[in-house]
């Protein structure tokens, strides 16, 4: 959303704060985020996860995730492993909640009162024509699968289930946060695929895997960062993830900060 | 009073429940800042909330829940204090989300109950399943365009109330009285007006027969909209010996929704429930779970006005009304506010009678409401009082009450201009008397002869002369007296 971690902060202290006509935003004192930038990070606990290791990870995003570590240690933090076990159901988890709430968020594109209208011969006939010209293929596709996991007979099986394994991955954070401030990930496995990538077509789950270290954030509903730490041998941007505790973005902007120093990443 | 069908072969019993949308009282609408009027333009009360515009979001109108839980307490019903709203799919023109959002699985308000009365004095207690508090849809118009529907989204988001009722009902006469005995309560406490045929309070009766003595239940009707009370009872009446005919011809009901024809009393069928839309329901991710608190809920019990139920019982108590007359007078609000002005400090027996006897008649026969009415509680207290003290006779009092209503002034004040003054002054009450003997010598003879029926002619003269304003028990004993 920004080019450096000082707009990152700007912008978020123009954007956070309670808003009463958003009944989900919290009613807290925003602290001055900009305020954090360049102070030390000694004895800060940075948590690594373990299960973010897997055996086939990409060799250069792991060389650079330990160099990141190493960074962040050499400027007085303490490397702490953690653990979020129930990460590897994140995923599925992740795309069955985020559909099914699209799947009804969408619905008020039907044609009636604003947007593309393609006509019918009766009501129905007209939000199948809008529907099926305005939508794209994955939001279609997605909009499928949230339908499909709230429907009679399969909403316990699948809604249901993805809420409690969502309980699962918050308290996983919850527990890991014990042990340190800030846990440090890559933030996704591989670098960019290109526009028009087949294998992501043919099979988007492909496409989904991707999503792999960030979708528990949004679960657990943490604040995150995700900034730039080097290049690939393609040349391809490569980046870290921070997170912190709820409504701790100070700890994260602290650290990206020195990160972002140490790293030295040039944009071309 | 037990209601059954019965057919030459059988003797049925009726298992109803029903479900009632009240539309609440509030301001503005229950997830935007629209107002609730009725009756403006079309379209004229319509938020971007309300139209379902990108990135809008609901904001939950704390009255509404108030208002629900005012409800809730006054159908003696537990408050949930923790409440969630759902989504309900589905796609409709009226429906501009593609959702409505209600609640499912954790309404506002739990199990509940209300006493009705029945015509032959028994009293039954029917159970509230539940109360959730939902928004209304838009209001299609089908018929201004033989080609076009029409939406009016003044009624999007407004705020609703869904009673449920448990299958309690036995008669459509029970579901008559829960009606009534419902809206008199929502009006008592201004949490919804209860206008049926404005659709401000709309409902739907679930319907299945069995024979007497059968145990459990068979496959429903849900008859929907039904929109008032007579409605009520006639869908349920002819829906349930509709069914039974199907039966007795060998015939299965299936569960269906069926449409009442207003024009015909009569019920018919629209669909089967196993091809109604799947709702997938799920939790509204843009709302928090409602909670309450104890003071919350405590607050708002002391907050609560007398309810029908206690104010009827107190009537009989406190003023020694009949349970009819306390029943009519307590139905709604506005009567029995009435009745207690007009009866405080009077005699509450009499005052109720005029109210139920004089007042409404002349309130029926010109179609005013009691708060159009010419004749003011006080008039009637003060009228009650001149009997009492014997100043004027009842005969003479219905006369005054006439001219109460045609003036609207206070009886004292038309008694004093109109010498309608009852004469008690046994000297002045004398004169008249004997002047009327010596008037009527003959008939004095004739009486004295033992023509004694004679005496109630006496009795006319001497009220006649006096222009009806002798006292008439007076008037009785002092003949008797002369006439030995």
């Amino acid at each position: 959303m920004t080019k450096d971690v000082r707009d990152s902060a700007l912008m978020l202290q123009a954007m956070a704060g309670y808003d009463p006509k958003d009944s989900t935003s919290s009613n807290m004192a925003v602290p001055d985020f900009e305020k954090v930038l360049g102070q030390d990070i000694k004895g800060l606990k940075i948590g690594i996860p373990i299960e973010y290791k897997p055996k086939g990870l990409n060799a250069e995003i792991a060389s650079y995730w330990d160099k990141a570590a190493e960074m962040l240690k050499s400027r007085g933090a303490e490397l702490v492993e953690i653990s979020l076990p129930h990460t590897k159901y994140a995923l599925p988890t992740y795309y069955i909640i985020a559909p099914a709430e699209t799947s009804s968020n969408l619905a008020r594109y039907d044609g009636i009162r604003y947007g593309l209208r393609i006509n019918g011969e009766k009501l129905d006939d007209l939000y199948i024509n809008t529907r099926t010209q305005g939508f794209g293929a994955e939001v279609k596709r997605r909009i499928m699968i949230g339908t499909y996991v709230l429907s009679a007979g399969y909403y316990d099986a699948y809604y249901i289930k993805a809420q409690k394994v969502r309980r699962l991955i918050k308290e996983d954070f919850e527990k890991a946060f014990e042990k340190c401030d800030v846990i440090l990930t890559p933030t996704t496995p591989a670098s960019a695929f290109e526009i028009g990538d087949k294998t992501m077509n043919e099979n988007p789950i492909n496409m989904y895997l991707n999503d792999v270290f960030t979708v528990s954030v949004n679960l657990a509903g943490l604040p995150a960062m995700s900034l730039p730490i080097g290049l690939d041998s393609k040349g391809l941007p490569l980046g870290m993830q921070l997170i912190g505790r709820a409504f701790d973005e100070e700890t994260i902007f602290k650290a990206g900060y020195v990160l972002e120093e140490d790293a030295g990443f040039k944009r071309k | 009073m037990t209601y059954t069908i019965k057919t030459e072969k059988n003797e049925w019993e009726i298992v109803c429940g029903l479900e009632i949308h009240c539309q609440i009282i509030s301001k503005s609408k229950i997830f935007s800042g629209a107002s609730t009027e009725f009756g403006d333009d079309a379209n004229e009360n319509v938020s971007f909330i309300d139209a379902g515009m990108p990135g809008m979001l609901p904001v939950l109108n704390k009255e509404c829940v108030r208002q629900a839980v005012k409800t809730g307490l006054g159908l003696n019903a537990e408050i949930n204090k923790y409440s969630v709203f759902s989504r309900k799919n589905y796609f409709y023109a009226d429906q501009p989300n593609g959702y409505q959002i209600t609640q499912y699985e954790y309404p506002i308000v739990g199990f509940g109950k209300v006493k009705i009365d029945l015509s032959d004095g028994t009293s039954k207690e029917i159970g509230i399943t539940r109360i959730h508090i939902e928004q209304d849809a838009a209001k299609s118009i089908h018929d201004l365009n033989p080609k076009k529907s029409y939406i009016d989204f003044n009624r999007a988001g407004v705020g609703l109330m869904e009673i449920v009722t448990e299958p309690d009902f036995r008669s459509p006469e029970e579901a008559g009285a829960f009606l009534k005995k419902l809206r008199s309560i929502v009006r008592y406490l201004g949490t919804c007006d209860g206008n049926m045929d404005e659709g401000s309070m709309r409902c739907d009766a679930s319907i299945s027969v069995r024979l007497k003595g059968e145990a459990g239940m068979r496959e429903r009707a849900e008859v929907k909209n039904v929109n008032s009370v007579k409605f009520a009872m006639q869908a349920i009446e002819n829906e349930a010996k509709r069914q039974v005919e199907i039966y007795e011809q060998g015939g299965t009901i299936a569960q269906q929704t069926c449409r009442f024809d207003q024009t015909t009393g009569q019920t018919k069928f629209m669909r089967l429930k196993e091809y109604a839309d799947d709702y997938r329901y799920f939790p509204e991710p843009d709302l928090p779970p409602l909670e309450l608190t104890d003071e919350y809920i405590e607050q708002i019990k002391k907050e609560m006005v007398e309810l029908p139920d206690a104010k009827k019982e107190r009537f009989i108590k406190d003023f020694g009304l009949t349970a009819y007359d306390a029943d009519v007078l307590t139905e709604a609000k506005e009567t029995a506010d009435f009745f207690e002005k007009a009866a405080a400090g009077h005699d509450g027996k009499k005052v109720a009678n005029w109210i139920l006897g004089d007042l409404f008649a002349n309130l029926n026969a010109n179609k005013l409401t009691l708060d159009q009415s010419p004749v003011k509680p006080e008039m009637i207290g003060e009228l009650v009082d001149l009997i009492s003290n014997n100043t004027i006779s009842g005969k003479i009092a219905k006369d005054v009450f006439a001219l109460m209503w045609q003036t609207g002034d206070m009886p004292s004040k038309i008694v004093e201009e109109k010498g309608l003054k009852q004469v008690t002054d046994s000297g002045a009450i004398e004169a008249l008397v004997d002047s009327v003997l010596a008037q009527n010598a003959e008939n004095l003879a004739l009486y004295k002869a033992g023509k004694t029926n004679l005496f109630g002619f006496f009795v006319g003269q001497v009220m006649k002369q006096s222009k009806g304003s002798a006292n008439p028990q007076m008037v009785n004993e002092l003949l008797k007296k002369k006439l030995g």
